[in-house]
Protein backbone atom coordinates (compact mmCIF):
# COMPACT_ATOMS: atom_id res chain seq x y z
CA UNK A 1 0.00 0.00 0.00
CA UNK A 2 3.04 2.25 0.24
CA UNK A 3 2.92 3.33 -3.37
CA UNK A 4 -0.60 4.75 -2.99
CA UNK A 5 0.58 7.11 -0.29
CA UNK A 6 3.56 8.05 -2.40
CA UNK A 7 1.35 8.80 -5.37
CA UNK A 8 -0.97 10.92 -3.28
CA UNK A 9 2.02 12.81 -1.98
CA UNK A 10 3.39 13.35 -5.45
CA UNK A 11 0.04 14.62 -6.67
CA UNK A 12 -0.23 16.94 -3.69
CA UNK A 13 3.24 18.33 -4.25
CA UNK A 14 2.44 18.70 -7.91
CA UNK A 15 -0.61 20.77 -7.13
CA UNK A 16 1.20 23.03 -4.70
CA UNK A 17 3.95 23.52 -7.20
CA UNK A 18 1.40 24.20 -9.90
CA UNK A 19 -0.45 26.75 -7.82
CA UNK A 20 2.82 28.39 -6.86
CA UNK A 21 4.01 28.65 -10.43
CA UNK A 22 0.68 30.12 -11.46
CA UNK A 23 0.88 32.63 -8.63
CA UNK A 24 4.40 33.56 -9.70
CA UNK A 25 3.33 34.04 -13.31
CA UNK A 26 0.40 36.17 -12.18
CA UNK A 27 2.81 38.24 -10.13
CA UNK A 28 5.07 38.59 -13.13
CA UNK A 29 2.23 40.04 -15.18
CA UNK A 30 1.35 42.58 -12.48
CA UNK A 31 4.94 43.62 -11.83
CA UNK A 32 5.84 43.91 -15.50
CA UNK A 33 2.88 46.26 -15.96
CA UNK A 34 4.17 48.28 -13.02
CA UNK A 35 7.69 48.32 -14.48
CA UNK A 36 6.42 49.63 -17.80
CA UNK A 37 4.45 52.36 -16.06
CA UNK A 38 7.41 53.45 -13.93
CA UNK A 39 9.74 53.39 -16.93
CA UNK A 40 7.31 55.62 -18.80
CA UNK A 41 7.29 57.98 -15.82
CA UNK A 42 11.09 58.18 -15.96
CA UNK A 43 11.22 58.60 -19.72
CA UNK A 44 8.62 61.34 -19.94
CA UNK A 45 9.38 63.07 -16.68
CA UNK A 46 5.69 63.34 -16.01
CA UNK A 47 3.90 62.16 -12.93
CA UNK A 48 1.23 60.43 -14.99
CA UNK A 49 2.52 59.88 -18.55
CA UNK A 50 -0.81 58.71 -19.91
CA UNK A 51 -4.13 60.37 -19.13
CA UNK A 52 -7.68 59.68 -20.24
CA UNK A 53 -9.84 62.56 -21.41
CA UNK A 54 -12.94 62.71 -19.23
CA UNK A 55 -14.78 65.78 -20.47
CA UNK A 56 -15.81 67.16 -23.82
CA UNK A 57 -14.25 70.57 -23.28
CA UNK A 58 -11.62 70.00 -25.99
CA UNK A 59 -13.96 68.62 -28.64
CA UNK A 60 -13.71 68.00 -31.49
CA UNK A 61 -9.97 67.53 -30.95
CA UNK A 62 -10.18 65.25 -27.95
CA UNK A 63 -13.31 63.35 -27.11
CA UNK A 64 -14.23 61.60 -23.90
CA UNK A 65 -12.40 58.29 -23.77
CA UNK A 66 -9.37 59.33 -25.80
CA UNK A 67 -5.88 58.81 -24.44
CA UNK A 68 -3.21 61.49 -24.28
CA UNK A 69 0.51 60.92 -23.88
CA UNK A 70 2.16 63.55 -21.77
CA UNK A 71 5.69 64.82 -21.71
CA UNK A 72 7.22 67.08 -19.12
CA UNK A 73 10.35 68.76 -20.40
CA UNK A 74 12.29 71.77 -19.21
CA UNK A 75 11.28 73.72 -22.29
CA UNK A 76 9.23 76.81 -21.55
CA UNK A 77 5.49 76.72 -22.01
CA UNK A 78 4.18 78.56 -25.02
CA UNK A 79 0.78 79.58 -26.27
CA UNK A 80 -1.08 76.92 -28.22
CA UNK A 81 0.27 73.98 -26.30
CA UNK A 82 -2.16 71.60 -24.68
CA UNK A 83 -1.25 71.22 -21.04
CA UNK A 84 -2.52 69.12 -18.18
CA UNK A 85 -2.81 71.08 -14.98
CA UNK A 86 -3.96 70.67 -11.43
CA UNK A 87 -5.89 73.46 -9.79
CA UNK A 88 -5.56 73.86 -6.02
CA UNK A 89 -8.58 72.32 -4.36
CA UNK A 90 -9.52 70.15 -7.32
CA UNK A 91 -8.64 66.51 -7.53
CA UNK A 92 -9.06 65.78 -11.20
CA UNK A 93 -6.48 67.31 -13.56
CA UNK A 94 -7.71 69.30 -16.54
CA UNK A 95 -6.47 69.16 -20.13
CA UNK A 96 -6.77 72.54 -21.86
CA UNK A 97 -4.96 74.77 -24.32
CA UNK A 98 -2.75 77.70 -23.34
CA UNK A 99 -3.98 80.96 -24.84
CA UNK A 100 -1.93 83.57 -22.98
CA UNK A 101 1.64 83.47 -21.71
CA UNK A 102 3.58 86.05 -19.72
CA UNK A 103 7.16 85.10 -19.00
CA UNK A 104 9.13 87.13 -16.46
CA UNK A 105 12.30 88.79 -17.61
CA UNK A 106 14.29 88.19 -14.39
CA UNK A 107 13.12 84.88 -12.95
CA UNK A 108 11.79 83.12 -16.03
CA UNK A 109 8.60 82.35 -14.15
CA UNK A 110 5.60 81.95 -16.41
CA UNK A 111 2.01 82.92 -15.91
CA UNK A 112 -0.37 81.26 -18.32
CA UNK A 113 -4.07 81.32 -19.03
CA UNK A 114 -5.84 78.29 -20.48
CA UNK A 115 -9.07 77.63 -22.29
CA UNK A 116 -10.87 74.55 -23.56
CA UNK A 117 -11.35 74.62 -27.33
CA UNK A 118 -15.01 73.82 -26.93
CA UNK A 119 -15.65 76.18 -24.03
CA UNK A 120 -17.00 79.64 -24.54
CA UNK A 121 -14.83 81.47 -22.05
CA UNK A 122 -11.38 81.03 -20.57
CA UNK A 123 -10.60 78.94 -17.51
CA UNK A 124 -10.53 81.62 -14.80
CA UNK A 125 -13.85 80.30 -13.51
CA UNK A 126 -12.28 76.86 -13.05
CA UNK A 127 -9.26 78.17 -11.18
CA UNK A 128 -9.21 78.60 -7.42
CA UNK A 129 -11.00 81.63 -6.02
CA UNK A 130 -9.22 84.79 -7.06
CA UNK A 131 -6.57 82.96 -9.09
CA UNK A 132 -5.89 84.72 -12.36
CA UNK A 133 -2.96 82.78 -13.78
CA UNK A 134 -1.51 79.27 -13.70
CA UNK A 135 2.08 78.95 -12.56
CA UNK A 136 4.62 76.40 -13.63
CA UNK A 137 4.01 74.16 -10.62
CA UNK A 138 0.36 73.70 -11.52
CA UNK A 139 1.28 72.12 -14.83
CA UNK A 140 1.82 68.36 -14.90
CA UNK A 141 2.80 67.98 -18.51
CA UNK A 142 2.01 68.79 -22.10
CA UNK A 143 0.19 66.53 -24.50
CA UNK A 144 2.40 65.23 -27.30
CA UNK A 145 0.53 62.21 -28.66
CA UNK A 146 -2.96 60.95 -29.02
CA UNK A 147 -4.81 57.65 -29.27
CA UNK A 148 -8.58 57.50 -29.76
CA UNK A 149 -11.16 55.40 -27.86
CA UNK A 150 -8.73 53.25 -25.84
CA UNK A 151 -9.51 55.16 -22.64
CA UNK A 152 -13.09 53.93 -22.61
CA UNK A 153 -11.85 50.80 -20.89
CA UNK A 154 -10.76 52.75 -17.83
CA UNK A 155 -13.82 55.01 -17.89
CA UNK A 156 -16.15 52.02 -17.87
CA UNK A 157 -14.14 50.37 -15.13
CA UNK A 158 -14.15 53.39 -12.85
CA UNK A 159 -17.82 54.09 -13.40
CA UNK A 160 -19.02 50.50 -13.21
CA UNK A 161 -16.75 48.83 -10.63
CA UNK A 162 -18.67 45.54 -10.89
CA UNK A 163 -17.34 45.02 -14.39
CA UNK A 164 -13.83 45.57 -13.08
CA UNK A 165 -14.20 42.90 -10.40
CA UNK A 166 -15.78 40.45 -12.83
CA UNK A 167 -12.95 41.02 -15.28
CA UNK A 168 -10.20 40.69 -12.68
CA UNK A 169 -11.85 37.58 -11.27
CA UNK A 170 -12.21 35.98 -14.70
CA UNK A 171 -8.61 36.78 -15.59
CA UNK A 172 -7.32 35.43 -12.31
CA UNK A 173 -9.36 32.28 -12.72
CA UNK A 174 -8.05 31.83 -16.25
CA UNK A 175 -4.44 32.23 -15.18
CA UNK A 176 -4.78 29.86 -12.23
CA UNK A 177 -6.70 27.14 -14.08
CA UNK A 178 -4.76 27.28 -17.34
CA UNK A 179 -2.56 24.23 -17.87
CA UNK A 180 0.45 25.45 -19.73
CA UNK B 1 -4.56 23.81 -25.47
CA UNK B 2 -5.19 24.57 -29.09
CA UNK B 3 -8.87 25.16 -28.53
CA UNK B 4 -11.39 27.55 -30.02
CA UNK B 5 -10.85 30.14 -27.32
CA UNK B 6 -7.09 29.90 -27.51
CA UNK B 7 -7.09 30.55 -31.23
CA UNK B 8 -9.58 33.40 -30.95
CA UNK B 9 -7.43 34.95 -28.25
CA UNK B 10 -4.24 34.57 -30.28
CA UNK B 11 -5.93 36.09 -33.31
CA UNK B 12 -7.29 39.04 -31.37
CA UNK B 13 -3.94 39.74 -29.72
CA UNK B 14 -2.13 39.61 -33.03
CA UNK B 15 -4.76 41.75 -34.75
CA UNK B 16 -4.61 44.45 -32.08
CA UNK B 17 -0.81 44.45 -32.17
CA UNK B 18 -0.86 44.91 -35.92
CA UNK B 19 -3.49 47.64 -35.67
CA UNK B 20 -1.31 49.52 -33.17
CA UNK B 21 1.62 49.11 -35.55
CA UNK B 22 -0.44 50.44 -38.46
CA UNK B 23 -1.45 53.49 -36.43
CA UNK B 24 2.17 54.09 -35.49
CA UNK B 25 3.17 53.85 -39.15
CA UNK B 26 0.40 56.25 -40.13
CA UNK B 27 1.74 58.68 -37.55
CA UNK B 28 5.28 58.24 -38.90
CA UNK B 29 4.07 58.84 -42.46
CA UNK B 30 3.04 62.36 -41.39
CA UNK B 31 6.73 63.23 -41.18
CA UNK B 32 7.06 62.92 -44.96
CA UNK B 33 4.67 65.80 -45.42
CA UNK B 34 6.52 69.09 -45.69
CA UNK B 35 3.87 71.78 -45.48
CA UNK B 36 4.19 75.24 -46.97
CA UNK B 37 1.39 77.32 -45.47
CA UNK B 38 1.01 81.00 -46.15
CA UNK B 39 -0.77 83.72 -44.25
CA UNK B 40 -1.36 87.45 -44.25
CA UNK B 41 -2.76 89.58 -41.46
CA UNK B 42 -3.78 93.23 -41.51
CA UNK B 43 -4.71 95.40 -38.58
CA UNK B 44 -7.59 97.35 -40.07
CA UNK B 45 -8.52 99.51 -37.12
CA UNK B 46 -7.77 100.16 -33.46
CA UNK B 47 -11.30 100.22 -32.04
CA UNK B 48 -10.31 101.55 -28.69
CA UNK B 49 -7.21 101.72 -26.54
CA UNK B 50 -7.30 102.55 -22.87
CA UNK B 51 -5.87 102.07 -19.45
CA UNK B 52 -7.98 99.98 -17.10
CA UNK B 53 -8.62 101.29 -13.56
CA UNK B 54 -6.15 98.64 -12.25
CA UNK B 55 -3.38 100.06 -14.42
CA UNK B 56 -3.25 97.53 -17.23
CA UNK B 57 -3.45 98.63 -20.83
CA UNK B 58 -6.17 97.11 -22.97
CA UNK B 59 -6.64 97.42 -26.69
CA UNK B 60 -9.33 96.28 -29.08
CA UNK B 61 -8.61 95.97 -32.78
CA UNK B 62 -10.15 94.79 -35.99
CA UNK B 63 -8.16 92.23 -37.94
CA UNK B 64 -8.25 90.80 -41.39
CA UNK B 65 -6.70 87.33 -41.42
CA UNK B 66 -6.17 85.28 -44.53
CA UNK B 67 -4.32 82.00 -44.66
CA UNK B 68 -3.84 78.91 -46.76
CA UNK B 69 -3.20 75.88 -44.60
CA UNK B 70 -4.22 73.18 -47.07
CA UNK B 71 -0.77 71.64 -47.22
CA UNK B 72 -0.95 70.78 -43.51
CA UNK B 73 -3.61 68.16 -44.09
CA UNK B 74 -2.59 64.54 -44.55
CA UNK B 75 -4.63 61.37 -44.38
CA UNK B 76 -3.93 61.13 -40.66
CA UNK B 77 -5.14 64.63 -39.81
CA UNK B 78 -8.29 65.01 -37.76
CA UNK B 79 -8.28 68.75 -37.49
CA UNK B 80 -6.02 71.77 -37.44
CA UNK B 81 -6.31 74.25 -34.62
CA UNK B 82 -5.17 77.67 -35.75
CA UNK B 83 -4.73 80.81 -33.72
CA UNK B 84 -3.29 84.28 -34.05
CA UNK B 85 -1.23 85.58 -31.15
CA UNK B 86 0.24 88.99 -30.46
CA UNK B 87 3.79 88.62 -29.16
CA UNK B 88 5.86 91.40 -27.62
CA UNK B 89 8.45 92.17 -24.99
CA UNK B 90 8.10 94.47 -22.03
CA UNK B 91 10.66 95.50 -19.40
CA UNK B 92 8.94 93.17 -16.91
CA UNK B 93 8.27 90.21 -19.19
CA UNK B 94 10.69 88.64 -21.63
CA UNK B 95 7.78 87.27 -23.60
CA UNK B 96 4.10 88.01 -23.73
CA UNK B 97 1.88 85.89 -25.92
CA UNK B 98 -1.74 86.85 -26.17
CA UNK B 99 -4.10 84.89 -28.29
CA UNK B 100 -6.37 87.22 -30.25
CA UNK B 101 -8.33 84.84 -32.41
CA UNK B 102 -8.55 81.10 -32.89
CA UNK B 103 -10.43 78.60 -34.99
CA UNK B 104 -10.75 74.93 -35.74
CA UNK B 105 -10.36 73.76 -39.30
CA UNK B 106 -12.10 70.42 -39.68
CA UNK B 107 -11.01 69.52 -43.20
CA UNK B 108 -8.84 70.44 -46.12
CA UNK B 109 -11.73 72.14 -47.93
CA UNK B 110 -11.94 74.74 -45.19
CA UNK B 111 -8.20 75.29 -44.89
CA UNK B 112 -8.06 78.28 -47.25
CA UNK B 113 -9.92 81.09 -45.57
CA UNK B 114 -10.07 84.73 -44.78
CA UNK B 115 -11.84 86.30 -41.87
CA UNK B 116 -12.66 89.81 -40.81
CA UNK B 117 -12.93 90.00 -37.05
CA UNK B 118 -12.28 91.98 -33.93
CA UNK B 119 -10.12 90.26 -31.36
CA UNK B 120 -11.93 87.32 -29.76
CA UNK B 121 -9.91 87.36 -26.53
CA UNK B 122 -9.08 90.52 -24.64
CA UNK B 123 -5.71 92.03 -25.42
CA UNK B 124 -4.59 93.10 -21.96
CA UNK B 125 -1.01 93.76 -20.95
CA UNK B 126 0.41 93.04 -17.51
CA UNK B 127 1.13 96.67 -16.79
CA UNK B 128 1.03 99.78 -18.90
CA UNK B 129 3.50 99.22 -21.70
CA UNK B 130 1.37 99.14 -24.82
CA UNK B 131 1.60 102.75 -26.02
CA UNK B 132 3.72 102.84 -29.15
CA UNK B 133 4.62 99.17 -28.59
CA UNK B 134 5.92 97.24 -31.54
CA UNK B 135 4.58 93.68 -31.69
CA UNK B 136 4.56 90.58 -33.84
CA UNK B 137 1.47 88.83 -35.00
CA UNK B 138 2.14 85.10 -35.15
CA UNK B 139 -0.11 82.57 -36.79
CA UNK B 140 0.29 79.30 -34.92
CA UNK B 141 -1.19 75.99 -35.95
CA UNK B 142 -1.56 72.76 -34.08
CA UNK B 143 -2.18 69.67 -36.17
CA UNK B 144 -4.22 67.05 -34.35
CA UNK B 145 -3.80 63.59 -35.85
CA UNK B 146 -6.28 60.75 -35.89
CA UNK B 147 -3.65 58.80 -33.98
CA UNK B 148 -0.11 59.54 -32.96
CA UNK B 149 2.07 62.57 -32.63
CA UNK B 150 0.78 66.13 -32.72
CA UNK B 151 2.55 68.77 -34.77
CA UNK B 152 2.78 72.49 -34.22
CA UNK B 153 4.45 75.32 -36.08
CA UNK B 154 3.99 79.02 -36.79
CA UNK B 155 4.49 81.94 -39.13
CA UNK B 156 5.79 85.13 -37.56
CA UNK B 157 4.66 88.42 -39.08
CA UNK B 158 6.45 91.40 -37.65
CA UNK B 159 6.27 95.15 -37.96
CA UNK B 160 3.00 96.02 -36.26
CA UNK B 161 2.83 98.99 -33.93
CA UNK B 162 0.25 100.27 -31.49
CA UNK B 163 -0.63 103.99 -31.43
CA UNK B 164 1.19 106.40 -29.11
CA UNK B 165 -1.95 107.72 -27.45
CA UNK B 166 -5.01 106.14 -25.84
CA UNK B 167 -8.18 106.53 -27.81
CA UNK C 1 -14.81 14.97 -50.42
CA UNK C 2 -16.17 16.56 -47.30
CA UNK C 3 -17.45 13.27 -45.94
CA UNK C 4 -14.26 11.44 -46.68
CA UNK C 5 -12.11 13.97 -44.96
CA UNK C 6 -14.40 14.50 -42.01
CA UNK C 7 -15.00 10.86 -41.28
CA UNK C 8 -11.53 10.08 -39.93
CA UNK C 9 -11.65 13.15 -37.76
CA UNK C 10 -14.81 11.95 -36.07
CA UNK C 11 -13.27 8.53 -35.58
CA UNK C 12 -10.19 10.11 -34.15
CA UNK C 13 -12.31 12.23 -31.86
CA UNK C 14 -14.20 9.21 -30.60
CA UNK C 15 -10.98 7.38 -29.86
CA UNK C 16 -9.59 10.42 -28.28
CA UNK C 17 -12.57 10.63 -25.95
CA UNK C 18 -12.18 7.03 -24.96
CA UNK C 19 -8.50 7.57 -24.37
CA UNK C 20 -9.11 10.64 -22.32
CA UNK C 21 -11.08 8.65 -19.80
CA UNK C 22 -8.21 6.30 -19.18
CA UNK C 23 -5.30 8.71 -19.46
CA UNK C 24 -6.08 12.15 -18.10
CA UNK C 25 -2.51 13.36 -18.56
CA UNK C 26 -2.93 13.47 -22.28
CA UNK C 27 -6.21 15.34 -22.14
CA UNK C 28 -4.67 18.57 -23.30
CA UNK C 29 -3.65 17.15 -26.63
CA UNK C 30 -7.04 15.86 -27.50
CA UNK C 31 -8.64 18.45 -29.72
CA UNK C 32 -10.22 18.10 -33.11
CA UNK C 33 -7.50 20.01 -34.92
CA UNK C 34 -4.48 17.82 -35.61
CA UNK C 35 -0.90 18.95 -35.16
CA UNK C 36 -0.31 19.97 -38.75
CA UNK C 37 -3.70 21.64 -38.78
CA UNK C 38 -2.78 23.70 -35.75
CA UNK C 39 0.43 24.83 -37.34
CA UNK C 40 -1.39 25.61 -40.56
CA UNK C 41 -4.09 27.59 -38.73
CA UNK C 42 -1.51 29.61 -36.83
CA UNK C 43 0.53 30.41 -39.92
CA UNK C 44 -2.56 31.15 -41.97
CA UNK C 45 -3.80 33.53 -39.27
CA UNK C 46 -0.54 35.47 -39.16
CA UNK C 47 -0.09 35.61 -42.92
CA UNK C 48 -3.69 36.65 -43.60
CA UNK C 49 -3.61 39.40 -40.98
CA UNK C 50 -0.29 40.74 -42.20
CA UNK C 51 -1.47 40.75 -45.82
CA UNK C 52 -4.65 42.58 -44.90
CA UNK C 53 -2.65 45.06 -42.81
CA UNK C 54 -0.36 45.86 -45.73
CA UNK C 55 -3.25 46.06 -48.21
CA UNK C 56 -5.23 48.25 -45.81
CA UNK C 57 -2.31 50.58 -45.17
CA UNK C 58 -1.54 50.99 -48.86
CA UNK C 59 -5.17 51.58 -49.88
CA UNK C 60 -5.62 53.98 -46.99
CA UNK C 61 -2.49 55.90 -47.86
CA UNK C 62 -3.27 56.04 -51.58
CA UNK C 63 -6.90 57.07 -51.15
CA UNK C 64 -5.88 59.42 -48.33
CA UNK C 65 -8.46 57.94 -46.02
CA UNK C 66 -7.65 56.64 -42.56
CA UNK C 67 -11.11 55.15 -42.30
CA UNK C 68 -10.48 53.04 -45.41
CA UNK C 69 -7.42 51.51 -43.78
CA UNK C 70 -9.32 50.59 -40.63
CA UNK C 71 -12.24 49.18 -42.62
CA UNK C 72 -10.05 46.99 -44.82
CA UNK C 73 -8.21 45.68 -41.79
CA UNK C 74 -11.45 45.06 -39.87
CA UNK C 75 -12.76 43.07 -42.83
CA UNK C 76 -9.52 41.12 -42.85
CA UNK C 77 -9.84 40.30 -39.16
CA UNK C 78 -13.39 39.01 -39.64
CA UNK C 79 -12.36 36.87 -42.60
CA UNK C 80 -9.33 35.51 -40.77
CA UNK C 81 -11.51 34.66 -37.78
CA UNK C 82 -13.90 32.74 -40.01
CA UNK C 83 -11.08 30.88 -41.72
CA UNK C 84 -8.78 29.98 -38.84
CA UNK C 85 -10.81 29.84 -35.61
CA UNK C 86 -13.46 27.13 -36.24
CA UNK C 87 -12.38 23.50 -36.47
CA UNK C 88 -12.74 23.14 -40.19
CA UNK C 89 -12.18 19.60 -41.51
CA UNK C 90 -9.58 21.25 -43.66
CA UNK C 91 -7.34 21.40 -40.57
CA UNK C 92 -7.66 17.72 -39.83
CA UNK C 93 -6.13 16.04 -42.83
CA UNK C 94 -3.38 14.38 -40.80
CA UNK C 95 -5.20 12.92 -37.80
CA UNK C 96 -3.12 11.20 -35.19
CA UNK C 97 -3.19 7.45 -35.56
CA UNK C 98 -4.06 6.20 -32.11
CA UNK C 99 -3.72 2.54 -31.35
CA UNK C 100 -6.98 0.74 -31.66
CA UNK C 101 -8.33 0.29 -28.12
CA UNK C 102 -8.97 -3.37 -28.80
CA UNK C 103 -5.36 -3.67 -29.87
CA UNK C 104 -4.24 -2.00 -26.67
CA UNK C 105 -6.37 -4.24 -24.50
CA UNK C 106 -4.74 -7.28 -26.02
CA UNK C 107 -1.40 -6.25 -24.60
CA UNK C 108 -2.19 -4.88 -21.13
CA UNK C 109 0.70 -3.21 -19.45
CA UNK C 110 1.66 -4.23 -15.93
CA UNK C 111 -0.19 -2.05 -13.40
CA UNK C 112 2.62 -0.41 -11.41
CA UNK C 113 4.49 0.59 -14.54
CA UNK C 114 2.59 3.81 -15.49
CA UNK C 115 2.41 4.91 -11.86
CA UNK C 116 6.16 4.68 -11.49
CA UNK C 117 6.73 6.64 -14.64
CA UNK C 118 4.21 9.20 -13.49
CA UNK C 119 6.00 9.67 -10.20
CA UNK C 120 9.30 10.20 -11.94
CA UNK C 121 7.63 12.78 -14.08
CA UNK C 122 6.32 14.76 -11.17
CA UNK C 123 9.57 14.67 -9.24
CA UNK C 124 11.50 16.12 -12.12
Amino acid sequence: MGWIGETVDSIKSLQIRHVLSQAVSLGMIVTSALIIWKALMCATGSESPVVVVLSGSMEPGFKRGDILFLHMSKEPIRAGEIVVFNVDGREIPIVHRVIKVHEREDTGEVEVLTKGDNNYGDDRLLYAQGQLWLQRHHIMGRAVGFLPYVGWVTIIMTEKPIIKYILIGALGLLVITSKD
Amino acid sequence: MHSFGYRANALLTFAVTILALMCAMASVSDNFNSPSPTSKVQVLNINWFQKQPNGNDEVSMTLNISADLQSLFTWNTKQVFVFLAAEYETPKNALNQISLWDGIIPSKEHAKFWIHTSNKYRFIDQGSNLRGKEFNLTLHWHVMPKTGKMFADKIVMSGYRLPQEYR
Amino acid sequence: MFQISSLPSIRALAMVLRKSRSLSIQRSKLKPMDWKGQKLAEELMQILLLVFAVVGFVTGYVTGSFQMMVLVFAGGVVLTTLVTVPNWPFFNRNPLKWLDPIEAEKHPKPQPQPLNSKKKFSKK
